[in-house]
């Protein structure tokens, strides 16, 4: 089990956010740091932080926090207190 | 026409000054697009631009950033405001020196070409350091029939490495999508920190104004020069004829516009249209430019230059 603050830690880390207010609201390519860039060191530090290899289909898909957590759980991460 | 400012044409474009203390481009939109989308290069002048503010501007241009890679530095707490020059940086002293920069479309060989690009002139050089301009519309109209048939046949494959993170945040290689037509065999090895990729693409395009077509591309510049280029050469593998080469570098020359700086500068330039490169400057002589990217343009391709084929 893992916390939604531990989530929003990995996002804010790889991507370098300074302000991580309504961080729950990210949606890929609407902030310069989420972008193609952003998006490469963002899927390598979840698969670090949560020892899982996501599939090509899913990267594509991880297209905002809230679309992340849903994919996550299909890889066996579950949070304990998500939306 | 706004007669808070005025417009002048020059060799490469239109000069945009402004005439009222209060004046801000991002509140000139629809002028500047059509301005934009017909002549190819706004200098603006006597806007007052400070530094830290220049995506204020250039949010209102855009809908994306190009997501850079790592070889550029940020400044002013702005992410996409980036040196020009790649090294010697000292803040508050400029660029200590380099070497010329032979022409090329931006980032025209990677998947996040920019559409525009803006170059903003923190401090001016004083004797070198000239920014160079050439107008691919102007260009792709001089070149032979010949070599006009091989680009249009033709596409460039451009073999990449492009770092993109220096604290390695995974391990082993990663199979890639880019989702850019024109990019394959694309994966990370976080090992290094390196996306590897191949980019396919033309060396010539539809410009802005649907009657024109743009050459605009990285056929230029030498690979020792452009670190992330590995490998140019035509689809099938083989090397671009010398010929061709020897005649786009010989007509581009002739088309040159050189540009020198002032303080406050502010260009933005249609890259998809312009080649652009640099004059070498010394030690003693530094610059310090900022780079802007927009990879997509916050309006549509041709919105101002097409019409219809009948009026109301």
């Amino acid at each position: 089990m893992t916390s939604i603050e531990n989530y929003k830690r990995v996002f804010a880390d790889s991507l370098s956010l300074t302000n991580s207010k309504d961080i729950e609201k990210l949606e890929y390519n609407i902030i310069p740091e989420w972008d193609s860039i952003g998006h490469m060191s963002l899927i390598a530090a979840l698969e670090e932080e949560y020892k899982i290899s996501l599939e090509t289909d899913d990267i594509i898909d991880f297209s905002s926090f809230e679309k992340g957590i849903e994919i996550l759980r299909n890889y066996g991460v579950s949070f304990s207190n998500a939306f | 026409m706004n007669k808070k400012f005025t417009t002048d044409k020059f060799e490469c474009g239109i000069i945009v000054s402004n005439k009222s203390e209060h004046l801000k481009i991002q509140d000139l939109y629809h002028e500047v697009v059509t301005l934009f989308e017909e002549n190819g290069v706004i200098l603006f002048r006597n806007f007052n631009i400070q530094p830290e503010e220049l995506t204020e501007i250039t949010n209102r241009y855009t809908q994306k950033y190009s997501g850079e890679a790592i070889r550029r530095a940020s400044h002013y707490g702005q992410k996409v405001v980036r040196d020009v020059d790649t090294s010697g940086m000292e803040m508050g002293s400029g660029i200590i020196g380099g070497p010329a920069v032979d022409f090329h479309s931006e980032s025209s060989f990677t998947p996040a070409w920019p559409e525009i690009i803006w170059l903003y002139c923190n401090m001016p050089p004083i004797k070198g350091g000239k920014s160079i301009l050439c107008d691919g519309i102007k260009l792709w109209k001089n070149l032979t029939t010949d070599t006009k048939n091989f680009f249009l046949a033709n596409p460039v494959r451009y073999q990449l490495e492009i770092p993109i993170a220096e604290g390695k945040p995974g391990k082993g290689k990663k199979p890639w999508y880019l989702g850019t037509i024109g990019a394959g065999n694309s994966y990370i090895d976080w090992d290094s920190g390196i996306l590897h990729l191949t980019q396919l693409r033309y060396a010539v395009q539809e410009g802005r104004s649907s009657k024109n077509l743009c050459f605009t591309n990285h056929l230029f510049v030498s690979l020792e020069s452009e670190p992330q280029l590995i490998s140019r050469t035509m689809t099938d593998g083989q090397e671009i004829p010398k010929k061709i080469l020897e005649e786009i570098k010989q007509k581009a020359d002739d088309l040159t516009y050189e540009h020198s700086w002032e303080k406050g500068d502010f260009l933005m330039v249609d890259n998809l249209r312009f080649l652009h490169g640099r004059r070498a400057y010394d030690k003693d002589d530094p610059r310090e430019l900022f780079l802007i990217q927009s990879e997509r343009a916050s309006f549509g391709y041709g919105s101002t230059t097409r019409g219809s084929l009948t009026k109301n």
